[in-house]
């Protein structure tokens, strides 16, 4: 068998193992849409007592055991039931402090927390009740079981002394004197945020920075990213601050569980986010006056609640299953490409989150294998104190997460430095990597026999010369399997730069859920899109193989 | 052409060359013959450098080679090594092997370095083999593609390091009959070798080296017929010993009694030989212990493969005399078992030592 004949059985493997993976992709994306036709006549096991269908009359449900047997009909029927909140809002707290028995899940993305919601990990999810009605809004399978049990203000946070929270205070002093509050609470907070229009608020190109951060994953009416632009209540609030401040408006979209330590660092210099004003968090920011309520409620599956409780929360069936128009698998899959893929120009998103992902990892990869040969050097180093440096730095770097790692380089050592989160994402992989790859380094050198590099020396090259001419096209062969592993690993781990405010790929698909809340497709999309990249640049992997192989360089040779 | 004084290398506390004395002239062929660990390999080692000496001089032409400032590398480029784990490049083709240096070091156009490295494949007899990878090669061609590598360097001298050990003996000759017409052509070489027909008809004069010296040396002929030290004729004659040194009268004599049964079992003797030589050490040692003055003694068992025979020899520090004719009275019963197993007796004395040597009597 020649060589491209060998290449061509390899590309049809491969193309082989990419059709089935869209083929799984298909079928899961086939399952999701069945999944959420069926939702809200019953649950999967064919259950339909359903309150549309059930005439006798409801018993209270059974507090304690979140059994939606019979319906829910106030909060505290689910006392001991499955609560999803978001990670330190308002009403982490007051479930906490209420609920003390229930089981709560924390979720960082308020895709997720919907999701869990409609796929029936949790029973019930509480936040904003505005945040909570869009999204009912949007979930005819889904009905507010609950709201306006607790009231906690919501502030712009600042680092503590910070002679800007009075500035703030002063433009929402004005703002609330000459109506234009009360004009953003009308535009923001009505029935439908959705169609809602952003001002023009003329911005400055000029002055000083002011970089505020925010998370997406509060979604409208409080902020959105909609065709590539910021939207919402609080980014109307943010811009219209910064122009009367004099400031330059720099958005720096973080995980909300960041914001708090990126703005003690400085990354960032306020925060505006739904935060809600808390005591614990009073002791470590300061805080504006407050610029909104934020009302709680609490969603449920419809089928879930109770129908007397039904008709008192005033909401009617949207859909039953009758009038939901039968649509076939591929009018499904065309529309969810068609909602997530290009509605809003999403796929910019993707494509910027794309191009970010290969940056990072191609970049880091360049590093952390140069890094990585240096580490190698020292640990092979006849100098204990270099070797003791190479393996110092090589358990230390092993022993640590890469999440943390990434967090201590952007918020502790580059603490000070207004520097390019992608830049530090690239460092930290780049550590990361060296330390795995110096030790792989290390064995395919040594793998290759010492007897070699003594009968190159002996004909008269260098050390230096010797090892580049005999034992590195030698120990590449032999790490390369390995290496394309480890390659392949960081291109998945770089899903987290998100922590930091980095918008690759993952996170494109993450701000995509936050405005569909469907997660089936935009999962899938991203994770296919995972495995073309890794596919396409395992494909230079296979290229330096081919090269380094002696024998299909013969072979090349004799049919050339 | 190479001067080696008082040339000595240590690894740590172990003096693997102790005093290094030769020279190798223009077209010599030496051979360095000795018993396994004695620094062979370290001696021809350290005259390419890949070992570092711990003392001493190595003049090349003259030159110190081991004056700082020296350019090692360029120097190695005049001295071919051909070990004995041949030692090819894995990755390269035979004759890429043969084409690297000449090309990467010598600053020879490809073409050129093909068609001298073709030549050199012809004359070792593997040009048909040209485009083959190392690992498709039997042992013996191995080091034969890594003579010709040697040679592509066009190098002043090699130096072999037991180039045939590691072959099967049916893949010896052909190696051995590259190194002869080598030596018919007049190079100068530098041969590490366990082949003693080899080592003499092919030498023009051979170092015997003994711990870590060269303990003798002389023309093939000279050496191998008449050896003028007794280690090198126990060498010659194939002899195996086995050394045991007793340094109190309280000694381990079970633990020697043991060390005895294994170097019969391992020499193929007889378990009555066996019996025999432990009978004879218990007696001669009892009878040596017992003299005055503090104890010191070296027992020798030594084999000769050639001849067949058994040795025993009993060196002992104190006053001069023979050991066995002073014997106290109650060893008049040891002394009769010695004399009845005895061939002959014999006693020197040698520096500070009495030796007393018995032969046994053949099985």
């Amino acid at each position: 068998m020649t060589i491209p004949a060998i290449h061509q059985s390899y590309a049809r493997q491969k193309s082989f193992v990419l059709a089935v993976w869209l083929l799984i992709a298909a079928c899961l994306t086939l399952w999701s849409c069945e999944q959420s036709r069926v939702s809200p006549t019953g649950d999967a096991q064919g259950n339909t007592q359903t309150p549309a269908q059930s005439d006798v009359p409801m018993k209270p449900g059974q507090p304690g055991t979140g059994n939606a047997a019979n319906g829910w009909r106030s909060l505290d029927d689910l006392a001991r039931g499955r609560i999803a909140v978001m990670t330190g809002a308002a009403p982490d707290l007051y479930v906490t402090h209420t609920f003390p028995l229930a089981q709560i899940t924390r979720f960082n993305s308020k895709a997720d927390f919907v999701l869990a919601l409609k796929t029936g990990k949790v029973d019930v999810a509480i936040d904003n009740d505005l945040v909570i009605r869009a999204i009912a809004k949007e979930n005819p399978d889904l009905a507010i079981l609950a709201d306006d049990f607790y009231n906690t203000p919501l502030g712009a946070a600042f680092r503590k002394g910070d002679e800007r929270r009075q500035r703030f205070d002063r433009v929402l002093e004005t703002i609330q004197a000459d109506g234009t509050l009360a004009e953003m609470r009308n535009r923001w907070f009505g029935d439908d945020p959705q169609i809602a229009v952003m001002p023009v608020i003329p911005t400055l190109k000029t002055g000083e920075t002011l970089r505020i951060g925010t998370s997406i994953f509060t979604g409208l009416p409080y902020i959105a990213l909609i065709d590539g632009q910021y939207q919402g209540f609080e980014v109307e609030l943010m811009q219209r601050f910064a122009a009367q401040a004099g400031f330059r408006l720099e958005i720096v979209l973080m995980e909300f569980d960041a914001l708090i330590a990126a703005l003690a660092v400085g990354k960032i210099d306020m925060i505006v986010a739904t935060l809600s004003i808390t005591e614990e968090r009073l002791a470590k920011v300061d805080f504006s006056k407050p610029y909104d309520y934020d009302r709680s409620a609490a969603l449920v599956q419809k089928r879930n609640l109770a129908l007397s409780a039904l008709a008192t929360s005033g909401q009617a069936l949207l859909a039953s299953p009758e009038n939901i128009p039968a649509s076939s698998f591929f009018d499904d899959l065309r529309a969810s490409f068609q909602a997530n893929f290009f509605l809003e120009q999403r796929w910019r998103l993707i494509l910027n989150g794309l191009w970010v992902t290969v940056l990072i990892s191609v970049t880091s990869t360049v590093f952390g294998t140069l890094l990585g040969g240096l580490i190698c050097y020292l640990r092979m180093s006849s100098q204990s104190l270099w070797q003791r440096l190479g393996s110092g730095y090589i358990f230390l770097v092993r022993g640590l997460p890469v999440l943390l790692l990434l967090m201590l380089i952007f918020y502790v050592a580059f603490a000070s430095f207004n520097i390019d989160p992608v830049i530090v994402a690239i460092i930290a992989f780049g550590i990361n990597f060296s330390a795995y790859v110096s030790e792989m380094f290390r064995t395919g050198i040594e793998s290759i026999d010492r007897g070699q590099t003594e009968a190159g020396i002996a004909i008269g090259f260098t050390p230096a010369q010797t090892f580049l001419n005999i034992v590195l096209p030698q120990a590449t062969r032999r790490i390369l399997p390995v290496y394309r592993g480890e390659f392949i690993s960081l291109v998945k781990m770089t899903s987290i730069v998100g922590y930091i405010g980095v918008q690759d790929l993952t996170k494109a698909g993450d701000i995509i859920r936050s405005r569909t809340f469907e997660a089936f497709f935009p999962l899938l999309m991203v994770a296919t899109i995972y495995f073309l990249i890794i596919w396409v640049l395992g494909l230079a992997l296979d290229d330096l193989d081919r090269r380094t192989n002696p024998k299909a360089r013969r072979t090349a040779r004799a049919t050339a | 052409m190479i001067k080696v004084e008082h040339l000595s290398k240590r690894y740590g506390a172990v003096e693997v060359l102790k005093d290094i004395n030769a020279e190798i002239s223009q077209g010599e062929v030496i051979s360095i013959i000795g018993p396994s660990g004695t620094g062979k390999s370290t001696f021809l080692r350290c005259l390419n450098l890949l070992d570092t000496p711990s003392g001493g001089r190595i003049e090349i032409d003259g030159q110190d080679i081991l004056a700082p400032g020296t350019n090692v590398p360029k120097l190695r480029q005049r001295m071919g090594m051909v070990f004995q784990s041949f030692n090819l490049f894995a990755h390269l083709t035979v004759l890429e092997n043969l084409t690297i240096g000449p090309v990467r070091l010598r600053g020879k156009r490809q073409a050129e370095a093909e068609a001298a490295g073709t030549e050199l494949l012809k004359m070792v007899g593997l040009a048909e083999k040209a485009d083959h990878f190392p690992d498709e090669l039997s042992g013996g061609q191995k080091q034969r593609v890594a003579i010709a590598r040697c040679l592509s360097m066009e190098p002043e001298i090699i130096l072999f390091d037991e180039p045939t050990s590691a072959l099967d003996p049916t893949m010896v000759s052909e190696v051995l009959a590259v190194i002869r017409r080598l030596a018919r052509q007049g190079m100068t070489m530098a041969i590490v070798t366990h082949e003693m027909d080899f080592a003499r008809d092919v030498s023009t004069r051979v170092f015997y080296m003994d711990q870590g010296v060269i303990y003798e040396e002389g023309p093939p002929a000279e050496l191998f017929d008449a050896p003028r030290r007794e280690r090198t004729r126990d060498f010659i004659g194939k002899v195996r010993s086995l050394g045991y040194h007793v340094a109190s009268a309280d000694f381990d004599l079970y633990e020697l009694f043991g060390q005895i049964e294994r170097f019969c079992e391992k020499h193929a003797l007889i378990v009555k030989i066996a019996r025999t030589v432990q009978l004879l050490a218990e007696e001669l040692l009892a009878i040596h212990v017992a003299r005055p003055g503090p104890v010191d003694i070296d027992f020798v068992v030594a084999f000769s493969e050639k001849r067949r025979t058994v040795e025993l020899r009993v060196d002992s520090a104190g006053e001069p005399g023979h050991p066995l004719e002073n014997a106290p009275t109650p060893d008049r019963l040891g002394l009769t078992i010695i004399d009845n197993y005895a061939q002959d007796i014999a006693y020197e004395r040698i520096g500070d030592h009495n030796r007393v040597t018995m032969r046994l009597k053949p099985a």
